[in-house]
């Protein structure tokens, strides 16, 4: 018999793509009667997404490897393509861990183990999302080492490449469950207060601020001391802790190096295992304490009607799901993240007056990319259970749609203004060209986003009571999301081009041409896309 | 404009096997119409199907003139549903949740002020009004569903177990309730385990059995129709359902436990 432990990992992760599809015309027109081949049904989906994920992440870092192939690659760009997929490694554990956190405690998937003896609790989470998620990712670093062995020969290269791989999905799952735990606690508190609020958002500022500084630890080390001068002197700690391209490769020049890999190697492993154990239980029990668990009171209310309105009440119930609910307003805000690298190294790394109009430019395209995928997605999951609701409302598609998109375009605006100030302040851009610029982005935004939901949208199985991150296809159904989004949004973009280089032979000196040019494809695709939903039905 | 629920030769089907097999029923308006059945019969099926959630395979469904395949947002404005299970937006409080819905029903603010008020006070969650709905037991999650489904007055109330979780007072109130709708003129349909609160409520009831109506009537109709005159709702369903004879199973698991 299997052991328990390893039934329930599966089982949890069963659940969460059962819970997406049960009660989908599609899964319910093969499988009246759950049992054997249900269950391998679901198995079989888990598996070929598990191998659909490992082979995208293998293409998507073989490609970025293509330009050290053959003898013109230089270690140091190998070194830090390396570096840059570790970092992309931990991103995608934490997001993907968060989203495992926040599907279980929003579906109480822990609820049925509460009455049974399961030791470790923790661990059985761990493995549930290593065996059929987490690993996957680390597929991604593979590409870089093979090439590196085949280059000098250095099969510890490999081996330190894996260790560290393995650490980093760790040290994600951790700051990924972490953060679920420490934003959720929000939520769970009985009343409805300003105080509550404001402690929920300051969480998520918190969370917010770390990663920041720990951005700025593995990007700027240098400028650690600045923000808390007492680490002056020891910023070579975090250097240590983000050149982790060093400690993979440098052994293999510098003998001296190989010890101190290994010892650093251990000393990081031990210093997350330590972690692993003291904080995991501590995440297992907050994720097995219902809400139903909280004492009850009585006092006699006043009725405080909320604003009223079929708009306003539609608009303010989104803002209200994404905003009280933390894990789903932390969704929002990490994928920004995920770009924060390219940003940083062009502002600081990068001469950003000499590198053109058309770097900067995509530099901020890739933030409403991020966004418009992953907040498109976000916002339709957020919706869990409460999908039900909403089909059993006689309310139009499009409004729905319209009403979600508000908040993402509150969101993006908040963090993608704020970016494209800095970036055109740093590229000593005129001031018009500040308004053009963010009416373009604001414009590209919306009309992908609206695209983008109303396609997931439209996605959701028929008769389908919740929807999760697995009613979408999971990893493979985002990348698909992503590729979608990036083509909307690069169409106007080289139509733009294109239509410059017509009138003036090149577009690389007149930015407010090209800028316009893709302003206006912006916001006629805005005004299709507008149209476009509001006649979904 | 409300009127009588037609189903005729409704089939769903699911996989090799049909939930609902080719099932006729006339439920008039004014009545209080009981579905029972064993768990898997399809009741469910049937109730989501009326509201609009689920489309059938086959078959002819009318809500007064209405189709719920092709006047979904008509029929989801005439239809007050409690699901099985509620659900929720478990981050918004009753109240909040309350105002979206008679928002997006197009309910005047007064009208939705004054029946909210009247009917959390009635159904006793007058102080749980503000918190949130991720933090209330079943049974007041449970009401706060009953209340946003009839604060619209709708034409057609449909409960799937909706008496589930309720404590005795509720239960009472929303007997009665029901009986208030029905005597305006409206349809209340509600499937249910309790075969005491069918029988005492409603005014037909039909029994499902594998996706078919093996009864339906009144229960004088069913009494005449099983020729037993002293039986009750409890012996006509475990006859119908094949479970009449339940002693050899009660000794069998009595043997087992010991």
């Amino acid at each position: 018999m299997k052991s328990p432990r390893a039934f329930i990992g599966k089982r949890i992760m069963i659940e969460q793509r059962y819970l997406a599809i049960k009660n989908s015309n599609r899964f319910t027109s093969r499988f009246r009667k759950g049992g054997e081949k249900a269950t391998s049904y679901l198995s079989q989906s888990i598996k070929i997404s598990y191998a659909a994920s490992s082979v995208s992440f293998i293409i998507f870092s073989t490609i970025l490897s293509e330009p050290y192939f053959g003898s013109a690659g230089s270690l140091r760009g190998l070194s830090n393509l390396t570096f840059l997929l570790y970092v992309y490694l931990m991103m995608i554990s934490i997001y993907s861990s968060l989203i495992f956190f926040n599907t279980i405690k929003t579906n109480s998937l822990l609820e049925p183990l509460n009455p049974l003896p399961i030791r470790s609790g923790y661990g059985v989470l761990w493995s549930s999302w290593f065996r059929y998620t987490g690993s996957a990712s680390i597929f991604v670093t593979i590409p870089p080492l093979i090439l590196f062995y085949s280059k000098f020969g250095s099969i510890a290269g490999i081996a330190f490449g894996i260790v560290w791989a393995f650490i980093i999905t760790i040290f994600g799952f951790l700051a990924g469950s972490t953060i679920s735990v420490f934003v959720s606690s929000h939520f769970n508190e009985r009343r409805r207060s300003f105080s509550n609020s404001i402690r929920g958002i300051l969480r998520i500022f918190v969370v917010i601020a770390i990663f920041l500084f720990f951005e700025t630890s593995v990007y700027l080390p240098k400028d650690i001391p600045f923000i808390i001068p007492s680490l002056s002197g020891l910023e070579s700690y975090f250097v240590f802790f983000a050149n982790i391209p060093y400690l993979i490769y440098g052994h293999y020049f510098f003998t001296s190096q190989y010890l101190y890999g290994i010892l650093a190697t251990l000393l990081y492993g031990f210093l997350v295992y330590i972690f692993y154990k003291k904080v995991g239980p501590l995440i297992y029990n907050d994720l097995n304490t219902t809400s139903a668990q909280l004492s009850p009171g009585f006092e006699k209310k006043q009725f405080h009607f909320p604003a009223y309105g079929f708009y306003r009440s539609l608009i303010m119930k989104e803002f209200r799901t994404i905003f009280r609910k933390s894990q789903n307003l932390i969704l929002l805000f990490i994928p920004v993240f995920f770009i924060l690298p390219t940003l940083i190294s062009v502002l600081f790394y990068g001469d950003i007056q000499s590198i053109g109009f058309s770097s900067v430019y995509y530099s901020l395209i890739s933030v409403v990319v991020v966004c418009s995928s992953f907040y498109s997605l976000v916002m339709i999951i957020s919706e869990g259970s409460g999908i039900e609701v909403l089909k059993s409302l006689p309310i139009k598609t499009g409004k729905i749609i319209f009403a979600k998109n508000m908040v993402g375009i509150v969101v993006f605006m908040f963090i993608s203004i704020p970016i494209t100030v800095v970036f055109l302040f740093y590229s000593g851009s005129p001031l018009y060209l500040y308004f053009i610029i963010i009416f373009d982005l604001i414009s590209a935004y919306i009309f992908s986003s609206l695209f983008n939901m109303r396609r997931l949208y439209r996605k959701i199985p028929d008769g389908s009571s919740t929807v999760n991150f697995y009613s979408f296809g999971g990893n493979i159904g985002l990348a698909i999301l992503f590729a979608f989004t990036i083509a909307l949004i690069m169409l106007p973009v080289g139509i733009s081009m294109a239509g410059t280089y017509e009138l003036f032979g090149s577009y690389a000196g007149h930015p407010v041409v090209f800028y316009s040019i893709n302003g206006s494809l912006n916001f006629a695709g805005l005004l299709m896309a507008a149209r476009f939903v509001r006649n979904t039905v | 404009m409300s009127g009588p629920i037609v189903i005729r030769d409704l089939y769903k089907k699911y996989s090799d096997n049909y939930a609902l097999n080719g099932l006729n029923l006339t439920i008039d308006t004014g009545q209080i119409y009981g579905i029972l059945g064993p768990n898997g019969s399809g009741k469910t099926t049937l109730l989501r199907i009326l509201c609009s959630l689920l489309e059938m395979t086959s078959g002819y469904v009318r809500l007064g003139e209405f189709n719920p395949v092709e006047d979904s947002e008509k029929v989801k404005s005439m239809v007050g549903y409690v699901p099985e299970t509620p659900a929720l937006y478990e981050s918004l409080t009753p109240l909040e949740y309350f105002s979206f819905v008679c928002s997006v029903r197009g309910i005047r603010q007064d009208v939705m002020e004054r029946r909210v008020r009247n009917l959390v006070e009635a159904f006793g969650i007058s102080d749980k009004v503000d918190d949130f709905i991720g933090s209330l037991s079943f049974g007041t999650k449970q009401k706060v569903a009953i209340i946003s489904a009839i604060i619209h007055d709708p034409d057609y109330l449909i409960l799937d177990e909706g008496m589930n979780g309720l404590d005795p007072r509720s239960a009472k109130i929303l007997k009665d309730l029901l009986q208030d709708f029905a005597s305006h003129g409206k349809t209340v349909i509600f499937s249910t385990h309790i075969l005491e609160v069918a029988e005492s409520v409603c005014n037909r009831i039909s029994i499902l059995f594998n996706g078919k109506i093996v009864i339906e009537g009144t229960m004088e109709d069913m009494r005449s129709e099983m020729g037993q005159k002293q039986s009750n709702l409890e012996d006509i369903f475990l006859k119908l359902t094949g479970d009449e004879d339940l002693k050899p199973v009660i000794e069998t698991l009595k043997r087992t436990l010991r």
